[in-house]
Order: C-alpha cells, then sequence, then structure tokens
C-alpha cells in the first residue's frame, strides 16, 4: 500500500468496472476448455489414440477450474489496472483519425 | 437523482418475469436435464439484469451484440462457479452434490460436462432471446419517437 499512490475515487471507478466482463469471459472459457478435453477423451476412446491431454476425474477437472478462477482474477485485477492507459489512448487515437 | 426506475421495471416485468418463471413450467413438466436449461435460462436472465445495470449506472457502454456476448459467457461463468462451491461442499462437509458417493470420478466429470452442455444451450438461447427482444423494442421505440418528431 505504500509502494503505490492511492488511486482517486474516479480510477477506482475506473478500475472495478471493466472486471466483470474480463471475468466472465475467462471463468467461462475455463468451462469451454473442459468442454474440449472432454472431446479429446471421446476422440481417444473411439480411435485409440493417446490425447496429450486428458481428463483425469472429477477432482482434476474442478481444481483446473479453481486454478482458472484464480488465474482470472489476478488478471482481471492487473490487466485492468495497467491496460486501461492502452486501451483508452487506442480509442483516443480511433475517435480523432475520424 | 435520475435513476431510470420505469426502464428497469418495464424490462424486469416484460421479459425477465417470463424468464424467470420457466424454469418452474419446465421443472413441473419435463424435469431432469431440462429442468438445467430452465434454471440456466433464467441465471442468464440474471447476467441480462447485471449487463444492462453496467450500462446504465456506470460510464460503461455497450454495443447490443457485446450486451448478448456478455449474457452467454456470464451465465457460463455462473455456472462453472456453481459447480465449483458444489464441489467443494463436498470435499469440506462431505455432501454428496457434484460426486456421489458410489459414483466413480470419471463418471462424475461426464454427468458434469453433460451439465455444462445444457447450461451453454441455454445461454445460446437466452442470447437469442434477448437480442430478438431488444431488436423488436428498439424498432418500436424508434417508430414511436419518429411520430413524435414528425408532429
Amino acid at each position: 500500500m505504500t509502494l503505490l499512490p492511492r488511486p482517486s475515487v474516479r480510477t477506482q471507478r475506473r478500475l472495478t468496472r471493466g472486471m466483470q466482463p474480463i471475468l466472465a469471459g475467462i471463468v467461462s472459457y475455463g468451462v469451454v476448455w473442459e468442454l474440449f478435453e472432454f472431446g479429446l477423451d471421446i476422440v481417444a476412446d473411439t480411435t485409440g489414440l493417446s490425447m496429450p491431454l486428458a481428463q483425469h476425474g472429477l477432482d482434476d477437472t474442478v481444481r483446473e477450474m479453481v486454478v482458472n478462477t484464480f488465474g482470472a482474477i489476478v488478471v482481471a485485477t492487473f490487466g485492468q489496472a495497467h491496460l486501461l492507459d492502452v486501451a483508452e489512448s487506442i480509442t483516443e487515437r480511433l475517435s480523432t483519425a475520424n | 437523482m435520475m435513476l431510470p426506475t420505469h426502464a428497469i421495471v418495464g424490462l424486469a416485468a416484460v421479459v425477465l418475469l417470463s424468464v424467470a418463471l420457466l424454469p418452474i413450467w419446465v421443472r413441473a413438466l419435463f424435469g431432469g436435464e431440462l429442468g438445467t436449461f430452465g434454471y440456466y435460462l433464467s441465471v442468464a436472465g440474471l447476467a441480462l439484469i447485471v449487463t444492462v445495470e453496467l450500462h446504465m449506472f456506470t460510464s460503461v457502454r455497450l454495443t447490443r451484440w457485446f450486451a448478448v456476448l456478455l449474457v452467454v459467457l456470464t451465465t457460463l461463468a455462473s455456472g462453472a462457479a456453481w459447480a465449483v462451491l458444489r464441489w467443494s461442499a463436498d470435499q469440506r462437509f462431505g455432501t454428496s452434490f457434484v460426486l456421489e458417493s458410489e459414483v466413480t470420478q470419471d463418471t462424475a466429470t461426464e454427468a458434469l460436462i453433460i451439465e455444462f452442455l445444457w447450461i451453454t444451450q441455454a445461454g445460446l438461447f437466452a442470447g437469442v432471446l434477448f437480442e430478438a427482444y431488444f431488436r423488436r423494442r428498439g424498432r418500436q421505440l424508434r417508430r414511436r419517437i419518429g411520430r413524435v418528431v414528425r408532429r
């Protein structure tokens, strides 16, 4: 807390507002990934090929989703803080170009 | 305060009430996996409320296609979060929400994956439904505004 200056209320609002879409995007991609792995398992079972990726039971699957969610929170927090300026400068450049 | 409460109430009354009532009907009539579908349709309704509130009460402005995409993603994400919560309860408190005692790990995974497939379908269905609703509503509003402006 002493390393960084405390962000203003406006900045805090800017920081939190974009987190919901990022979180939703990443966590839902975790589900899509599990579906993909399950599909690979089916392909492996029917063709007899050994796949580099496989689901090793329920605990494995859910732990993956837990870790993915933690990762999503980290990315949403830091990405929002560090990429916001990039996004705003791009928006500015696009709007002045017109 | 400039809360457009009539907008929220209107939205809640028309779309969300019918969508939120749907799982009860589906559950009563069909049950089983279609019940899951119905439940997540109403979760998609809640996701729509969150999305609309983001649009109305923060400085975020969403285009329609992004709002619909966000509803689909939020529905999927809440399915994942709910699965993780149930699994944690199974681990900590010895419940059997996702892993029943006499069922193997692989069978339980399969059940969960099938549930996820239903959730995905419910999210997509809700997305299409909301898109159609907003399209129609936008047309109605434009027509009404056009009538007033011409006068």
